[in-house]
């Protein structure tokens, strides 16, 4: 008889992506995907975890488990787990840097600072999902009032030496600002550095509310940017975790849920059999 | 005595004639563009031909609001916050006015008058942009309704979908979405004027509000907005036709003072 290999998967349905991780017992990540969110979010989460599917090149059937993470799990119906993006960030990030303290998620609509424990235990958290100013969505507004993509922004601020900076807090101003600078003759490359800037600075006084702490993993989608690196690196005068994965930390944490819940399940039988025989 | 009062602000630029300090002779308005002193030029151009008069005929002209410093013309300036609380008492002088809402552009505010018009308290908001006229101006940009045509749209709402969003920028996102689900577009907006006039009634009751509220300012001359306050607030809302020249009336008047001090000075 040969035994099929037990695959789980979590699905981490943010603001803006949807994301999957499909991960095997051993906990190697077997296949990835990423998906724009639309309105109908629930099946957009479904695309995103057949995308993962094929990805891994295993059928749907095969997955043993799925945890629905980040702002729109409760979408991810064909899930049997839920999971806060807050515990699966932390437990992606703790499992892909070991030596994390502090995770910073600078995702498309919000941003989050996760203080842990040694062994990956939330001792507490910050918040911003009131207000676009500091997340992704910043970056976003500007890039296009500057007439960039988003991902040309990491490449362009590195030429920059001196960043413009940007008063305005709310993103609707800083727009203005922008364009304003840009007029006045600013350099773009100067003016998005600024924008980094800006972001990295409230990140910090975020991350100032858990308690800065080494090491400091940063997660989501923002953390692609290559910029914002630099600019949160500068600001907290240390080097910090990036991975090219790490806009998936939280599907991953999701699926390491899963996992724990399949080998619980297992012990459960295996107790049942014992007192059965 | 002719004095005018030019308030540049980040929506639009007002310029208002006054004769003796009582009567409104002169007016004009129109979108702030180009740079604020060739816009407050323009607008004071405007303002005297409006009142029949020629610019030779001005005794004085006092600037408000953020392109204040930049109006060559001016003999003096007053900030914003002033002149739209003397502004304020001079439209709505026989209801006694203690609180008034002036909702801008860029900013909105909330100011406690006496009965000269001088702020005893205030509270604003000019850093986020919910709130402020600006957050009507995404709506009508992208749910592409004219802004003349926001207000009467937005009265048509029978079921106002309330915006769960403090941010102008996160509720885009959020109108987006109702909007592909199908929900009508006046029951949309009203929703916005309706979250606006939410945070409006933060500000006032951080005043501890206790009486009627009088309008200033650009968005309140649209109907929406004030039936939404009216929803909101437990209290009665006042406006006027110029309540959006409350800043430059209030400007006027303080220039008219000025100007009597310094003659008094001369004598």
């Amino acid at each position: 008889m040969t035994k099929d290999k037990l695959y789980v998967a979590g699905v981490d349905v943010g603001s803006t992506t949807a994301k999957a991780i499909i991960i095997d017992s051993e906990k190697n990540i077997v296949g990835k995907s990423l998906q724009n969110v639309s309105p109908r979010v629930a099946e957009d989460a479904e695309t995103a975890f057949d995308k993962a599917c094929n990805d891994a090149g295993i059928r749907q059937d095969q997955v043993a488990l799925i945890t629905g993470t980040g702002y729109g799990r409760l979408k991810v119906r064909f899930g049997s787990l839920i999971v806060t993006e807050i515990s699966c960030h932390a437990k992606g990030s703790q499992f892909m840097f070991p030596g994390t303290r502090l995770t910073l998620d600078i995702g498309g609509q919000d941003t989050k600072a996760i203080r842990l424990g040694p062994n990956g235990d939330i001792i507490d958290f910050s918040m911003n999902d009131k207000c676009s100013a500091g997340t992704g969505r910043f970056l976003d507004v500007c890039a296009d009032a500057l007439g960039f993509s988003v991902s040309e922004l990491g490449p362009l601020s590195e030429k920059s030496v001196r960043p413009t900076k940007i008063t305005s807090t709310c993103t609707v101003f800083a727009e203005t600002e922008v364009s304003n600078q840009l007029a006045r003759g600013r350099k773009p490359e100067n003016i998005v550095n600024g924008l980094h800037h800006s972001i990295a600075e409230r990140s910090l006084s975020l991350m100032r509310r858990v308690g800065i702490v080494d090491e400091v993993t940063f997660t989501g989608g923002v953390s692609r940017n290559t910029g914002m690196v630099r600019a949160l690196e500068e600001k907290l005068g240390t080097k910090i975790n990036v991975s090219p994965l790490s806009q998936w930390f939280g599907a991953i944490g999701a699926a390491l849920f899963a996992l724990e819940e399949v080998n619980k399940g297992k012990e459960h039988m295996f107790k049942q059999l014992e007192v059965n025989s | 005595m002719i004095t005018v009062g030019i308030d540049i602000g980040t929506g639009s630029t007002k310029g208002i004639v006054l004769e003796d300090n009582k009567k409104i002779i002169g007016r004009s308005l129109a979108p702030t563009k180009g740079t604020p002193s060739d816009m407050a030029s323009r607008i004071l151009k405007e303002a005297v031909e409006n009142s029949k008069l020629s610019i030779d005929e001005v005794d004085y002209v006092a600037s408000t609001g953020y392109g204040r410093y930049m109006m060559e013309e001016r003999k003096i300036q007053i900030s914003d916050l002033t002149t739209t609380g003397r502004g304020a008492r001079f439209l709505y002088e026989k209801f006694n006015p203690e609180f008034i809402l002036d909702i801008g552009t860029q900013s909105s505010r909330t100011l406690k008058i006496d009965e000269r018009g001088k702020i005893v308290q205030f509270k604003m908001n000019e850093r986020c942009a919910a709130g402020s006229g600006r957050f009507i101006e995404r709506c009508s940009k992208y749910l592409e309704i004219p802004m003349e045509d926001i207000s009467e749209t937005a009265l048509k709402g029978e079921n106002p979908q309330r915006i769960s969003s403090v941010c102008a920028v996160l509720s885009e996102t959020e109108i987006i979405n109702h909007v592909s689900l199908g929900t009508p577009v006046d029951d949309i907006l009203m929703g916005v004027f309706l979250s606006i006039a939410d945070r409006a009634s933060t500000l006032l009751r951080r005043l501890k509000m206790d009486s009627d509220v009088y309008l200033a300012g650009g968005l309140v001359h649209m109907p929406a907005m004030k039936k939404a306050l009216e929803e909101v607030l437990d209290y009665k809302v006042h406006s006027n036709p110029d309540a959006h020249y409350a800043a430059a009336i209030g400007a006027a008047r303080l220039g008219y003072q000025r100007l009597l001090k310094q003659q008094t000075i001369a004598q």
